[in-house]
């Protein structure tokens, strides 16, 4: 992990990825943020791991719980609109409205 | 500010009982309290629904003539929650440019519970941006005052409910836990801040920062208060599959059965009194444990050896947990959507100008998330750091076999003055190294007032025990609280 050279291109390229639009001073600040946290978390590359030590991702007992495949009613408002749909910043005919991409 | 006789849940169904204080008196004078305090703990208050709620609650005691605890357990408590869980039809921001005008379409489960157990909820808390940060700097609407030190900050993340609790502005609050989220600003603050078992409440309704970490808990004015909320909003919920399906135990009964320290085996962690441990909080934090130790207990000397590793882990895995959740706002179904969103070339500028509202601190973790996630490094960063959390939680299984639970501090310091680690990211984290490795692991935790630094800043004395041992953890604190009488709490 230590080669790895965290620079003002990583940061933008990451941020892209994110889809994060950074100023300039971002960038610059995040960079040498970055490089300094990944620098310390640079000591689990020296932990030494058992070998098959199972990476853990939760702290739960049971992975996945099985349940019913049951179809319950979509949450509406008094007047039978969808309710889901209220908090969109921009709605048409009772669907997200989004900008077109093709 | 609340009467000074009106602290605790008890204290007030008792005085309801006795005719002294009816609902709507306590709602009002605790609304008008909120109104005219400086702390910035409050983004929101809900004068209408507390009103309402406060004068259903005195319907029912009308009807009972007493406070039906068996049914109502909270009647007319005032409660605040945390802004970033969910109440169908209000306001709930995170503190969040990106959510200024979010209205939810549903109400959270814990929360739920508890308007069902009768509590009148006040206002929505303020908080870190999504829960992150541990000084509540990093809101969008301004930083929460210390609750009795001007000028210091009072935690984080949920920094506006451990405010609120201390400053009298409700009897108890909801925060959420993810790295020390409820604990550490407990322990700033001087109240009891209690992160259960990871899934022993329903995460439903709160917003996501950290999935595999957060966890809902109460802060209260007494241990047995948050043994009354766990029991609320405990026990398997079908809306979240990470909700525990083990039945919840009678907490808050349980609670109050005498303690035999004889017998209870306890755990030091040394890794816990390590140099970065301000010399304050070890020195109050041991003569703590010397008062247990005189009760009878058994005092063990214990090892966590990966300890040191946990905020390094801890800060691949949630930050690469929270660049996951927070990939959901992208300003199509919720969220706010800048006037100038609409115009673009490429759905992946439409993105970015909605995610512009994100502060930097939640840019920061999202950047090193996305990071940790991303081809070539997955398996250095994000695999590694899952298999040495295997490790932590290996070291508490291990020692959970010499003793029965683990006393030690919450954080390494006392609260600190506004501004001072704000500009240091790094510096920042690392305070969280006491707290952090009970979420990694799932474990509750408490932290429960043990006593004051030379400046009278509160301390906080952490209760850790195995998974699902809630139960234990209320029961220690309980005896300490109200047993213990040293520190100058």
């Amino acid at each position: 992990m230590a080669t790895i050279e965290v620079n003002e291109a990583l940061v933008r390229k990451v941020a892209d990825l994110a889809r994060l639009a950074l100023t300039d001073e971002e960038v610059r600040l995040y960079a040498n943020q970055m490089k300094v946290t990944l620098g310390y978390v640079d000591q689990i590359s020296k932990v030494v791991v058992p070998e098959g030590t199972e990476p853990m991702v939760t702290p739960l007992e049971i992975a996945t719980p099985m349940r019913e495949d049951r179809v319950v009613p979509p949450m509406t408002t008094p007047d039978g609109k969808p309710k889901m749909i209220r908090p969109a910043p921009e709605t048409v005919y009772e669907g997200f409205k989004v900008p077109p991409i093709l | 500010m609340l009467n000074e006789k009106y602290r605790t849940i008890s204290q007030v169904h008792d005085a309801f009982d006795r005719k002294e204080l009816s609902s709507v008196d306590l709602t009002r004078d605790t609304l008008a309290a909120i109104r005219a305090s400086k702390h910035n703990a409050f983004l929101l208050t809900m004068e209408d629904r507390a009103m309402a709620a406060a004068k259903m609650a005195d319907q029912i005691l009308l009807q009972h003539g007493k406070v039906p605890r068996d049914t109502h357990p909270l009647l007319g408590i005032p409660i605040a929650i945390k802004d970033n869980m969910v109440i169908d039809g209000v306001r709930t921001t995170c503190a969040s440019k990106m959510l200024e005008n979010y209205i939810p379409p549903y109400t959270g489960t814990a929360v739920d519970r508890l308007e069902k157990a009768g509590a009148v909820f006040v206002g929505k808390t303020n908080l870190d941006e999504f829960a992150m940060g541990g000084s509540n700097e990093n809101s969008a609407f301004g930083p929460v005052e210390h609750p009795t030190f001007p000028g210091y900050v009072p935690g984080g993340s949920s920094g506006g409910s451990a405010t609120a609790v201390k400053a009298g502005f409700c009897i108890a609050a909801l925060g959420s836990d993810t790295g020390g989220s409820i604990r550490q600003p407990a322990s700033y603050c001087g109240v009891v801040g209690f992160k259960p078992t990871y899934g022993r409440i329903s995460r439903y309704g709160l917003v996501a920062f950290a999935s595999s970490l957060d966890q809902i808990g109460p802060f209260t004015n007494s241990v047995e208060d948050s043994a009354t909320l766990l029991e609320v909003m405990g026990g398997h919920d079908p809306l979240d599959s990470t909700s525990s399906e083990r039945p919840k135990e009678p907490y808050a009964a349980n609670v109050r059965k005498k303690l035999e320290w004889k017998g209870l085996r306890v755990g030091i962690p040394k890794e816990y009194f390590i140099d970065g441990v301000d010399p304050s909080v070890k020195k109050s934090v041991k003569e703590a444990i010397e008062w247990v130790a005189k009760q009878g207990a058994t005092i063990v000397d214990i090892s966590l050896p990966n300890t040191p590793y946990a905020v390094s882990v801890y800060y691949i895995v949630a930050v690469s947990e929270a660049s996951s959740n927070l990939a959901r706002f992208d300003g199509v179904r919720f969220g706010v959507r800048p006037p100038n969103a609409m115009e673009v070339e490429d759905i992946a500028d439409f993105y970015k100008r909605v995610r512009a509202n994100f502060g930097p601190e939640v840019k920061r973790r999202i950047i090193l998330g996305t990071f940790a996630l991303s081809s070539g490094y997955y398996d250095a960063y994000f695999h590694k750091a899952c298999q040495v959390r295997r490790l932590i939680k290996n070291d508490f299984d291990r020692v959970f076999k010499e003793c029965d639970v683990i006393l030690g501090p919450v954080a390494p310091s006392t609260a600190f003055k506004k501004g001072e680690k704000a500009s240091d990211p790094l510096k920042m984290y690392l305070n969280d190294i006491l707290t952090i490795p009970c979420n990694l692991a799932g474990l509750p935790g408490m932290s429960v007032p043990c006593g004051k630094d030379e400046k009278g800043l509160p301390i906080g004395i952490q209760i850790i025990a195995p998974q699902f041992r809630d139960d234990l953890v209320l029961n220690v604190g309980h005896a300490f609280e109200t047993g213990y009488t040293g520190g100058g709490r």
